[in-house]
C-alpha cells in the first residue's frame, strides 16, 4: 500500500516525541509545575475527565454554532453582493473592515454589550470564523464563464434560475474550502474571547481551564486542557475536509 | 428567416468591430462566416443571437424574434456544467424553459443518440473526451423546448479546440447531422478548410473594420468524400484569393 507510510509516520513521530520528553523530564527532574511529562497531563486529565470534557464541550458548542452563524450570514452575503453591484459597494469594504480588526480588540465591547455570555462568545467567534466563508463563496458565486452565462440568457433564465442552477452549484467547492478554514477559525476565535470574558464569560470552557489552571500553578491540568485544544481543532479541520470530499465525489468531483 | 441590413456595432472602447455587415439566411442554411480574428464574426454571431445589440442597421427575422429557449448556440469551449451528467446537461435547457426531467427525457436522449453519444446519458464531462465534450454540447443546442422551433443553430468556432482527427471526424457527423435535421446553421470559423467542407455558402470577413468582403456559394456536395475532390481544391484555392485580394493594403 502506497499510502501506508504517510498514514503511520505522524504517530510514530508523535509517540517517539513523547518519549523523549518524559525521559529529559525524569532525567533533568524538572517540576511538574514548570514542564509536566507527558504522564504528568495524562494523569492531570484523568484526575477530572468529567471537567475537562465538559470543557471541551462548551469551547465545541460555541464553535460549531459560530461556524453555522458564519456559513449562513456568509453564504447570504455574498449570493447578495453577487445580486446587485449596490450591495456589493455596501456590503465589501465593512466585511473587510470586520476582518481586519483584531477581535481581541473588540471582545471586552461585545462581552459588555451583548449580556448573555453565551450569545458575546459565539459573536466573538463568528466575527473571526465569517471571512473566509464569506470571501470564498462570493469568488466561487462570480466563477462561471461568461459562456454558461450567455448560454442561461439564451434560454430565458432570470437571476433566482442562474443563481440555484449555475451560480451556487459552480460555488459549492469554494464554499467548502472556506468553511474548512473557518472551522478552525471558529475555534480560535471561541478561545480568544473565552479569555477575554475570563470569569466574567461562561466560566466552563477550555480557555477558561487554562486560565484557571495557570492562576492555581496546575500546569499539569493546563497542558491536558492545550492537549484537548489541538485535538479539537485536528478533528475538526479532518471531520470538515470528510464532508466536503464526500459532497465533492458525490457529485463525481473530487 | 432572418435579413441582416447593413449592421454595425463599435464596442464602448472605440473599437468597429462591424461595419455594414448585410445577410440573408434561409431556413435549412448552412453559412459559415469565415475571417482572420478581429474580422467581427463573433460579433456577428453574437448579434443573430440577440446577446449583443447592434448601434447600427437592422436584424429582421421573418415573423418576429424566436422566443427564449429558440436558438442554439454551441462555443468554442463545450461549456457543461462539470457537476451534471450529459444527459443533465442537454436537458439544461428544457429545464429553464420549465419542461420537467420526466417530460424532456425522450427528447433529451435522442438528441444524445443524434450525436453519437446514446449510452453516454449518466457520464460527467469529466469522464468523457474532448470530441465527447463538444458532441454534448452540441446536443443541448438541438433540444427545443415546445414551441420553439424551428431551430437556429449558432455556433462560435465550436471544432478549434479540438484535434485535428477528432475535428475531422466531428465535422463529417456534424453535416451528417445537419443533412438529417434540417437544422438552419450559421457557423463562426477560422480555418478556410472547415467551412469550404462544411457551408453551402462562405461569407468571407475582413478585419479594421470588420466587414463582409465576399460572399462565396458552395457547388461542393454536403459529404465526406468531398475532402478528397479536385472541386473541394478549387474551393479552398477561390477563398484563399479572395481573403488575399480583400486584406492587401490598398
Amino acid at each position: 500500500m502506497n499510502g501506508t507510510p504517510a498514514r503511520w509516520a505522524p504517530a510514530a513521530a508523535g509517540v517517539i516525541f513523547l518519549a523523549l520528553w518524559q525521559a529529559a523530564v525524569w532525567a533533568t527532574g524538572v517540576p511538574p509545575y514548570l514542564v509536566p511529562g507527558p504522564l504528568a497531563i495524562m494523569q492531570a486529565f484523568l484526575a477530572v475527565p468529567g471537567l475537562m470534557l465538559g470543557s471541551l464541550l462548551s469551547t465545541l458548542v460555541v464553535t460549531f454554532t459560530a461556524l453555522a452563524v458564519s456559513a449562513v450570514l456568509g453564504v447570504a452575503l455574498a449570493v447578495a453582493m453577487t445580486a446587485s453591484p449596490w450591495a456589493r459597494a455596501a456590503i465589501q469594504p465593512w466585511a473587510v473592515a470586520l476582518q481586519v480588526t483584531p477581535v481581541v480588540a473588540i471582545a471586552p465591547l461585545i462581552i459588555v454589550w451583548v449580556g448573555d455570555p453565551f450569545a458575546a462568545l459565539v459573536v466573538c467567534a463568528t466575527i473571526v470564523a465569517f471571512f473566509p466563508i464569506f470571501s470564498n463563496t462570493a469568488i466561487g458565486l462570480a466563477s462561471p464563464p461568461a459562456e454558461l452565462l450567455d448560454l442561461f440568457r439564451l434560454n430565458g433564465a432570470g437571476a433566482w434560475a442562474t443563481l440555484r442552477l449555475l451560480r451556487l452549484p459552480a460555488a459549492l467547492p469554494y464554499f467548502l474550502a472556506g468553511l474548512r478554514i473557518s472551522g478552525g477559525l471558529a475555534l480560535v476565535g471561541a478561545v480568544v474571547a473565552e479569555f477575554v470574558a475570563g470569569a466574567g464569560g461562561f466560566a466552563s470552557g477550555l480557555a477558561y481551564r487554562i486560565l484557571e489552571s495557570g492562576y492555581r500553578l496546575q500546569i499539569p491540568r493546563m497542558f491536558a486542557a492545550l492537549v484537548l485544544l489541538s485535538a479539537a481543532g485536528i478533528a475538526i479541520n479532518a471531520a470538515l475536509a470528510l464532508v466536503a470530499r464526500w459532497l465533492l465525489r458525490r457529485r463525481g468531483e473530487a | 428567416m432572418l435579413t441582416i441590413q447593413s449592421a454595425g456595432r463599435r464596442f464602448p472602447n472605440g473599437t468597429q468591430a462591424l461595419r455594414g455587415a448585410s445577410l440573408r439566411l434561409e431556413q435549412g442554411d448552412f453559412v459559415a462566416l469565415l475571417g482572420p480574428s478581429g474580422c467581427g464574426k463573433s460579433t456577428l454571431l453574437r448579434l443573430v443571437a440577440g446577446l449583443d445589440q447592434p448601434d447600427a442597421g437592422t436584424l429582421a427575422w421573418d415573423g418576429g424574434p424566436p422566443p427564449a429557449g429558440g436558438i442554439g448556440y454551441v462555443f468554442q469551449d463545450a461549456t457543461l456544467l462539470p457537476w451534471a451528467t450529459a444527459e443533465e446537461n442537454v436537458w439544461l435547457p428544457l429545464r429553464l424553459r420549465g419542461v420537467g426531467r420526466e417530460q424532456a427525457r425522450a427528447q433529451v436522449r435522442a438528441a444524445l443518440a443524434q450525436v453519437g453519444l446514446a449510452g453516454f446519458e449518466g457520464a460527467r464531462p469529466r469522464e468523457l473526451s474532448g470530441g465527447m465534450r463538444m458532441r454534448v454540447s452540441i446536443a443541448r443546442a438541438l433540444v427545443a423546448p415546445p414551441g420553439a422551433a424551428p431551430r437556429v443553430l449558432l455556433m462560435d468556432e465550436p471544432f478549434a479546440a479540438l484535434d485535428e482527427f477528432t475535428r475531422h471526424k466531428l465535422q463529417e457527423d456534424f453535416l451528417d447531422l445537419w443533412r438529417r435535421t434540417g437544422t438552419t446553421v450559421m457557423f463562426v470559423t477560422h480555418s478556410i478548410y472547415e467551412a469550404a467542407f462544411l457551408a453551402r455558402r462562405i461569407v468571407v470577413m475582413t478585419p479594421r473594420p470588420g466587414r463582409i468582403a465576399r460572399e462565396i456559394v458552395s457547388p461542393l456536395a454536403p459529404e465526406p468524400a468531398t475532402r478528397f475532390s479536385p472541386g473541394y481544391a478549387a474551393l479552398v484555392g477561390e477563398i484563399t484569393a479572395v481573403l488575399q485580394q480583400a486584406m492587401a493594403p490598398a
